[in-house]
């Protein structure tokens, strides 16, 4: 019995060693070809970052010898394209690498999207999006029929929002996937003021991570026509909902009507209560202070220290008011 | 500016004024101040007798006084009816200005009534930007220019330009930037620019470090860094720490490339010594004419 | 006598051999997973994220918290690299442990530290703070001087102050990448916070060219020792903590660098000061309240390398460091024994903890039987050759195979393309590990484990042991 374990041990170990030898032998090849590679796309941004810069530049004119024939010529391309779009905004420029992008890339970022690989994938999407090649956003829209990743969903999304805006409110609210609060801010805030309107409307068809996003989004924006709605989630069940619109409300940088809000000084949720001391300080000392005074007293540490803080500082101003006649 | 107020500006001899003239001279390169040496003088002096002469210069001497700055120089000429003035940090322009109110100053006291109508006195200015330019010489080109400034209509100011031309200025750049690709665009966009009288060197790095350990900083030279805040091994707040620790630190002016736009973090820059804070991506042409004014402005 | 010799014989034989069996099975599940997940983001650009979780509104904010305790060399290198990462919300928290150095005085002129009246925002127990200043420069650089306590105290000091929501535990000695802070937070972000704990893939950095607080450019080891060491993370890397991160069940993460839910580690009392392995103790801790208290939050592994760190360059300083881990591990082990087959805790109770009972903690004793197996049968005579033979060719395949399988698969899998010269010397080395490296590691943590039982009851001395690794080892 033993002997034939020993078999079977000896057997598995040769067929490990030669699967071993195999990759080995795999990634010697391909590191040879990635040097191959990578050779070409230096040898491309040496020859060519210049003309692409006299062409940004109006100081040559477009030449044919730069548009790139392999895929290696292609990333390197990409990555003249990307160091400027990270760090130049020249208006100018940015048109130059979306015309280009529309008339030489195309067929390069549509094979990769119906790649098998994942990761290239996610990358065709990514560029489409950097380059703005509107040219693939029938390619995409239909991509969005087929079983894919929150992440991939959410790229198409992003272009279709880019390209076609009329088109996204309908698609975002039937995503089949749930994406996450942070996901759903990216959105909110490249929308154009009408389609942040539109969602608004339907605010009740969201999830809730979506509500928080635009309730965020709102304050962020300091939309100042948006205060009955944020008034309105005031009174959601969701105390999330409430904290973060008492959140915005506080950004959108204007004095309340405290009666609207009394209720909330007495919360049995900290954070609401935390939030009533911020939106205090808009207020005249003589209606704020007997407020902040109680809240000195909160049982919730943050609640206590801001308080404290806001009196400290409104007792220094009256202090300096007091003491300016004497000038 | 009553001159009651300032200690008795004093009259150098011509003898003197020689050491003066070369000291202010060699400062003009290094402080990049351009200085104008003024010579007046009186038309058709035979006009004059001695007690008149002797009369008008004292009444000259008095104005000059009250005009002059305390970092100005007043001296003397051998021959008569004729005062030297070098007034520091001042061009063309500022001598020009100077002259008039002058002018202005001695027809409104009166003075000019006294001799004739109007008080005839010729200027001749020399602006100094480099330090090539003998005394002697520019003393006898102004003498020139005193007399074709005398018969020409457009005077009483002649302008002698020979000492005004500036040196070519060899100012440093150096970028410090990770991405090649950008740091290339950043080197052609500067090799571009174009300017009279300054030559600008550039040369670029990969990380902080390899900035601090050239020798490349050590020079005198005005040295402009651009640098990214974000660099490998040393970054960009390193390198500008280390430089500010420097003796002589105000040759540098720091650009600072970073994503970070909020407040704070340009706060903290500018305390550390940062002088231009650039927040990417940015528009280029934006940055070029910045970088071209901070140039422009080197020479006042 | 030789009925009771060859029934011992047979036990132990046995015995080893299922171990052996279900370990090589365990372990090859884990490693086809690992390509799995990996190769699914091959090639992927990660860029694209990096560049829109830069922005301030997007993110959650984070204190970085960074202990320091004499460490007056590389005090002010490492926090201007922790103030360039790349991150747009953070305050950073340096906690001067007493130190008897210079640390303190440096850092305070450095960046024109002002003493402020800063409240306490928690209330972790820790030793007397004496002073909390803040930068003049950088209005978020903080520093809090205390009394010593250990790198646990002095940890829960700076929980204390922190303002964030997240916190970030960096060891004073670790190496960052710019963004490493966006990488591991990227979990966290992505799950609405359901991440309540990410910890990085951490590297070895020695033999690499490192200058200031980056590495600069990446060259095998020549020392054998650490090369070995480099290989054994990478197996470790893809032969648990992927595994283990996808169904939850990770039971350490670095405290070199890791990302904590600040509330979740406040509720657990945050790091225990008694106990060797803190940052395992923490993450123990965590999955213990977060199923008792029946919470949906996970605690994930950043298979990204985002943190470098200085191994051990002498025999003896490894041994220090293994017995240590070694300890810390059955302490933590030891101290929720209760969580062990206890449906309670789901899979981290029903499958993390038997497994690293058994094959962490009890798995070196066992294999270091097995060596002591091979060596008798030897001396025994020819009837338990083929055991020891078939002993021989487990160990072979367990360990030297799984190991060359580990270099090449990183290899493949994250696309690094290495050298030939650099992967043919580190099969060369793999082979050789059966014979020295690792009845060593066995050995020492053989050791640790003895160590455990001898010395339970003084934990609070032991603890006072050396602050970083880095100084636990020189």
């Amino acid at each position: 019995m033993i002997t034939v374990a020993i078999e079977w041990v000896a057997l598995i170990i040769l067929l490990f060693t030669l699967l071993l030898i195999g990759i080995t032998l795999y990634l010697f090849w391909s590191r040879t070809r990635e040097k191959a590679n990578q050779h070409v796309k230096k040898a491309y941004i040496e020859k060519h970052n210049r003309h692409w810069y006299e062409y940004f530049r109006n100081l040559a004119p477009f030449s044919e010898e730069m548009v790139p024939v392999s895929p290696y010529e292609i990333e390197a391309v990409e990555e003249i394209f990307l160091s400027y779009l990270m760090n130049v905004s020249d208006a100018d420029i940015r048109g130059k690498i979306k015309q280009f992008a529309n008339e030489h890339l195309v067929g390069h970022y549509k094979r990769m999207l119906s790649s098998r690989n994942w990761g290239k994938r996610m990358n065709s999407l990514y560029r489409i999006a950097d380059f703005q090649i509107y040219a693939l956003l029938d390619v995409c829209e239909q991509m969005e029929r087929a079983k894919l990743s929150r992440d991939e969903y959410f790229q198409l999304l992003k272009i279709k929002l880019l390209f076609r805006e009329e088109r996204f409110i309908e698609s975002f609210l039937f995503m089949p996937v749930k994406m996450s609060e942070f996901q759903y801010k990216q959105y909110m805030l490249l929308l154009s003021p009408s389609l942040l309107e539109q969602l608004k409307q339907r605010y009740t068809e969201l999830v809730p991570e979506c509500r928080y996003a635009l309730i965020d989004t709102i304050g962020i924006r300091k939309e100042m026509d948006t205060l009955d709605f944020l008034k309105a989630c005031l009174r959601d069940e969701d105390s999330e909902i409430r904290i973060r619109s008492l959140k915005a409300i506080n950004e959108l940088n204007i004095r309340i009507d405290l009666t609207e809000y009394d209720s909330f000084i007495a919360s049995p949720v900290w954070e609401e209560r935390f939030m009533m001391t911020l939106l205090l300080q808009r207020l005249p000392d003589e209606q704020s202070l007997p407020y902040l005074e109680k809240l000195m007293n909160d049982s919730s540490w943050y609640v206590r220290e801001e308080a404290g803080r806001a009196i400290s500082e409104r007792r220094q101003r009256a202090g300096k008011r007091d003491a300016e006649p004497a000038y | 500016m009553n001159s009651k107020f300032f200690r008795d500006i004093p009259i150098i001899s011509e003898e003197h004024i020689l050491n003066i003239f070369t000291l202010l001279k060699a400062n003009v390169v290094r402080s990049r101040k351009t200085i104008s040496v003024v010579l007046i003088s009186v038309l058709q002096q035979e006009r004059y007798n001695p007690d008149q002469q002797m009369e008008l210069t004292q009444q000259m001497y008095n104005h000059l006084k009250a005009k002059l700055r305390q970092t100005d120089v007043l001296f003397q000429l051998d021959r008569l009816l004729e005062w030297g003035v070098i007034l520091s940090h001042s061009g063309e322009e500022e001598a020009k200005a100077f002259i008039q109110r002058l002018y202005e100053e001695m027809k409104r006291t009166g003075v000019a009534g006294e001799f004739g109508d109007p008080f005839p006195f010729v200027a001749a200015i020399a602006e100094i930007g480099n330090n090539d330019i003998e005394f002697d010489d520019l003393m006898n080109e102004s003498r020139q220019a005193l007399s074709e400034a005398a018969s020409w209509p457009g005077g009483p100011i002649g302008f002698v330009r020979s000492g005004k031309r500036r040196k070519a200025e060899r100012i440093k750049v150096s970028i410090l930037e990770s991405n090649e690709i950008f740091k290339d665009i950043f080197r052609m966009s500067l090799q571009n620019l174009r300017f009279d009288d300054i030559q600008l060197d550039i040369r670029d790095f990969r990380d902080g470090l390899e900035f601090l350990d050239s020798d490349w900083y050590g020079s005198s030279h005005t040295h402009i860094v651009i640098t990214n805040d974000i660099l490998p091994r040393k970054n960009g707040m390193e390198v500008v720490y280390a430089l500010r620790q420097m003796p002589n630190n105000g040759k540098f002016i720091v650009f600072m490339m970073t994503k970070r736009n909020a407040e704070e973090d340009m706060i903290a820059a500018y305390e550390s010594g940062v002088d231009h804070y650039i927040v990417k991506p940015f528009n280029i042409r934006l940055f070029e004419s910045q970088l071209k004014r901070v140039l422009v402005r080197l020479w006042s | 006598m030789n009925r009771w010799i060859e029934g011992i014989m047979y036990f132990f034989g046995w015995t080893i051999f299922c171990y052996m069996a279900i370990v090589i099975l365990v372990y090859s599940v884990m490693l086809v997973f690992a390509q799995i997940e990996l190769r699914r983001q091959y090639k992927l650009d990660k860029r694209d994220l990096e560049e829109s979780t830069i922005d301030a509104v997007y993110s959650k904010p984070v204190s970085i918290i960074v202990p320091v305790y004499n460490e007056q060399a590389g005090v002010i290198d490492s926090i201007y690299s922790l103030l360039s990462l790349k991150y747009p919300q953070t305050e950073l928290l340096v906690v001067n442990d007493g130190s008897k150095d210079g640390t303190l005085q440096l850092v305070m002129e450095h960046f024109r530290m002002v003493c402020v009246d800063k409240p306490r925002a928690g209330k972790l127990e820790t030793k007397r703070v004496t002073g909390v200043y803040q930068s003049a420069i950088h209005s978020h650089l903080w520093l809090i001087d205390k009394e010593n306590g250990g790198k646990a105290d002095a940890l829960n000091a700076g929980i204390n102050y922190s303002r964030y929501p997240y916190f970030c535990s960096i060891d004073g000695d670790s190496i960052l990448e710019e963004n490493s802070l966006l990488r591991v937070m990227k979990p966290i972000i992505l799950s609405n916070g359901a991440v309540a704990a990410a910890g990085g893939n951490v590297r070895i950095v020695n033999g690499f060219h490192v200058q200031n607080g980056a590495v600069h450019q990446t060259m095998l080891s020549n020392s054998a020792l650490i090369v070995m060491q480099v290989i054994e993370y990478l197996r470790a890397f893809l032969m648990g903590r992927i595994a283990l991160s996808r169904w939850n069940m990770v039971l350490i993460i670095s405290g070199a660098f890791s990302v904590f839910n600040k509330k979740l580690v406040v509720e657990v009392g945050g790091y225990s000061c008694n106990t060797i392995g803190e940052d395992m103790e923490l993450v123990v801790k965590l999955h213990r309240f977060i199923k008792e208290q029946d919470l949906d939050n996970r605690i994930e592994f950043v298979p990204d390398p985002v943190c470098w760190t200085e191994a051990p360059q002498t025999l003896k300083g490894l041994r220090n460091q293994r017995r240590r881990w070694h300890q810390g591990l059955i302490q933590s082990l030891w101290a929720h024994k209760r969580m062990t087959f206890n449906p309670k805790y789901g899979a981290v109770g029903l499958i993390s903890f038997p497994y690293f009972w058994l094959v962490e903690c009890l798995g070196p004793l066992i294999e270091i039987g097995g060596y002591i197996y091979v060596v008798a049968a030897f001396f025994l005579g020819n009837i338990y050759y083929e055991f020891a033979i078939l002993l021989m060719l487990l160990f072979i395949l367990y360990g030297t195979l799984f190991s060359i399988a580990s270099v090449l698969l990183e290899a493949w899998s994250m696309n690094t393309y290495p050298r030939r010269r650099e992967v043919i010397r580190m099969i060369l080395l793999a082979m050789t590990e059966v014979f020295w490296y690792k009845p060593l590691s066995l050995f020492w943590r053989v050791e640790g484990l003895i160590r455990f039982l001898l010395r339970r009851k003084t934990w609070g001395q032991i603890a006072r042991v050396g602050f970083s690794e880095k100084g636990a080892a020189e």
